[in-house]
């Protein structure tokens, strides 16, 4: 699997604040890579540094396979479309006037500009001023304009935010549908929901520091969820010096692994405690991300 | 460069900036020749030596000192402005136009639109004094000359004007500069060109090639040295400037 992104020791530091932290990225070819992370955890400072907009405190950075510097920087662009933060587009111009500053820009025909407009159904919009339009408009306009320029990478930052559910859906098809052909797709949010049903891979950001990259799969492999054992005698149970705390069924264990539950069952059974049933509680993504991110930190 | 003018020009519609500098021309050229009118004035008409073109030039240089500063800022300012307010460096800098560039293509398209305006302001001013009755024969010198400073003073304050909206993004201060300028402007021809020579604004009074010799004008040569140096200090602070502008992080 080639990567379309590497970053090996990328660091950012703000006066005394390290807003990145030797962050090891990298993004397979043709896949949506999730990039999440609670808010002020570093995923735009990130996609920033990776768009050249901002240098880097150290570490490298390899796009599409060159590596970032002014002059590959100014080759790579017309290859890759962003939004990061806000949508980009002025007010006092008309949805089709922006995108006519996006084609002059990069020299790109009239029919990439009428196709990416298409794709984010801007198409009926494009007359309007652009200062009229909805936040979800500005949005897809945001999105067109880095879409015009058919990107062989895609980076958006929060491209959901402020979109209704249907358009969420419909940006989530956009970005699985552009992954299918080729086009790799790194897209941010804080919200896993969101981001779980597009994307295949997934990168978790916290305070600055990586603390996932994989897949789905392998995310649910690190974070162990709850080990439930029913038992009529809980009493006994927490007598056996186990930490765990009573729940109505019985008793409830943090952290603990196959070897682990085995150990504990022999110790209950050993001990007379009788016992019902041993499971694991279902866990929801959410809960695996609160597992890794730290309750509390995340909106 | 060429290509960021011309984004610049597409930016520049519905920005008013046409209609802006027609009024102002308007405003100056109405403003300037409004004395004309009066009657005492009319008798100087026929007199080369009340000359009533000198004059008209006073009164001219007064209300483009007060009126450019503001033009420049405003022009400057809204041209500017929508970078801040549309995520347009962002945008511009991830197509590989970084905010330097864009800010020296915005000097370019501004000081085109300014170039046709400020002849056409020196055009009126003569034109109504024609109008007005004025038959001493016009020196076309000092008019071509004064237009030509006036041109170049004030692409060198939209440079220092659009510099200053790219760095500073409430506008109130751009503007709010601009019009402090105004009134240095005025204050200086008012007073010595030494003093005149120091503030920036002062320039629009040591471009006016016409000065008091007891009670009488007199046309003088401009002190060309101190409005080169001007020019060129202002051309190397916007080019460090904007340079450095690349630099900022947003
Ligand atoms: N220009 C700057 N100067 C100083 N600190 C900054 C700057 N930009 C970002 N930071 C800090 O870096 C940290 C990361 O910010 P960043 O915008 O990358 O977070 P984020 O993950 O995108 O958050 P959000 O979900 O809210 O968009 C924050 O603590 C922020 O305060
Ligand atoms: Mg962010």
């Amino acid at each position: 699997m080639t990567s379309v992104i590497t970053t090996r020791g990328l660091t950012k530091q703000f006066k005394t604040h390290t807003a990145v932290d030797s962050l090891n990225l990298d993004v397979p070819q043709g896949h949506v890579y999730g990039f999440l992370g609670p808010n002020g955890s570093g995923k735009s400072t990130t996609m920033k540094m990776i768009l050249g907009l901002t240098q880097p405190t150290s570490g490298d950075i390899k796009v599409l396979g060159e590596p970032l510097t002014r002059a590959s920087r100014t080759k790579l662009l017309p290859s890759i479309g962003s939004m990061i933060e806000a949508p980009p587009g002025y007010g006092h111009l008309t949805g089709r006037e922006n995108m006519r500053i996006v084609q002059d820009m990069l020299d790109l025909s009239t029919p990439q500009i009428d196709h990416a407009l298409a794709t984010v159904r801007l198409t009926e919009q494009q007359h309007k001023l652009v200062r009229n339009y909805s936040l979800g408009m500005k949005q897809r306009l945001g999105i067109a304009m880095a879409l015009a320029r058919d990107p062989a990478l895609l980076i958006l930052d929060e491209p959901t935010n402020g979109l209704d559910p249907a358009g969420i859906e419909e940006i989530r098809m956009l970005l699985v549908d552009l992954a299918g052909r080729g086009i790799t797709v790194m897209v941010s949010s804080h919200l896993l929901d969101e981001i779980d049903k597009m994307a295949s891979v997934l990168g978790i950001l916290s305070s600055g520091k990586m603390i996932f990259q994989g897949s789905r799969d392998q995310l649910f492999e690190q974070s162990v969820p709850d080990l439930i054992i029913e038992t009529s005698d809980p009493h006994a149970a927490l007598a056996q010096g186990l930490t765990a705390t009573r729940v109505p069924e019985g008793i409830r264990m943090s952290g603990i692994d196959k070897d682990q539950t085995a150990k504990v069952i022999y110790q209950l059974a050993v001990a007379g405690v009788p016992i019902y049933e041993v499971r694991r509680v279902a866990q929801s993504l959410e809960d695996v991300f609160m597992d890794l991110t730290g309750r509390g930190g995340l909106l | 460069m060429r290509r960021a003018i011309r984004l610049e020009f597409r930016k520049i519609r519905r920005l008013r900036t046409f209609l802006i500098t027609a009024i102002l021309v308007l405003a100056v050229a109405g403003l300037s020749s409004f004395s004309l009118f009066a009657g005492s004035t009319k008798e100087s008409f026929t007199d080369p030596d009340a000359m009533p073109w000198a004059d008209l030039m006073v009164t001219y240089t007064l209300m483009a000192a007060m009126t450019s500063p503001i033009l420049a800022a405003v022009l400057a300012s809204r041209q500017t402005d929508i970078e801040h307010s549309g995520t347009g460096w962002t945008l511009a800098s991830t197509a590989g136009y970084s905010p330097g560039v864009l800010c020296r293509a915005k000097l370019v398209a501004l000081s085109t639109v300014l170039l046709p305006a400020v002849i056409v302001q020196t055009l009126l001013v003569i034109g109504i004094g024609l109008f007005a009755g004025i038959r001493v024969p016009l020196d076309p010198g000092p008019w071509v000359l004064y237009t030509g400073l006036l041109l170049l003073i004030d692409v060198a304050f939209l440079a220092l004007h659009i510099w200053l909206a790219a760095v500073v993004e409430n506008q109130l201060v751009s503007v709010g500069v601009g019009v402090l300028g105004a009134f240095l402007g005025v204050f200086t021809l008012l007073t010595s060109t030494a003093v005149a020579r120091l503030i920036p604004w002062g320039y629009y009074a040591m471009i006016s090639p016409i000065g008091q010799q007891g009670d009488r004008l007199v046309y003088l040569t401009p002190p060309f040295g101190w409005i080169a140096g001007f020019l060129i200090l202002v051309g190397i602070v916007f080019a460090v400037a904007t340079r450095r502008l690349d630099r900022i992080e947003r």
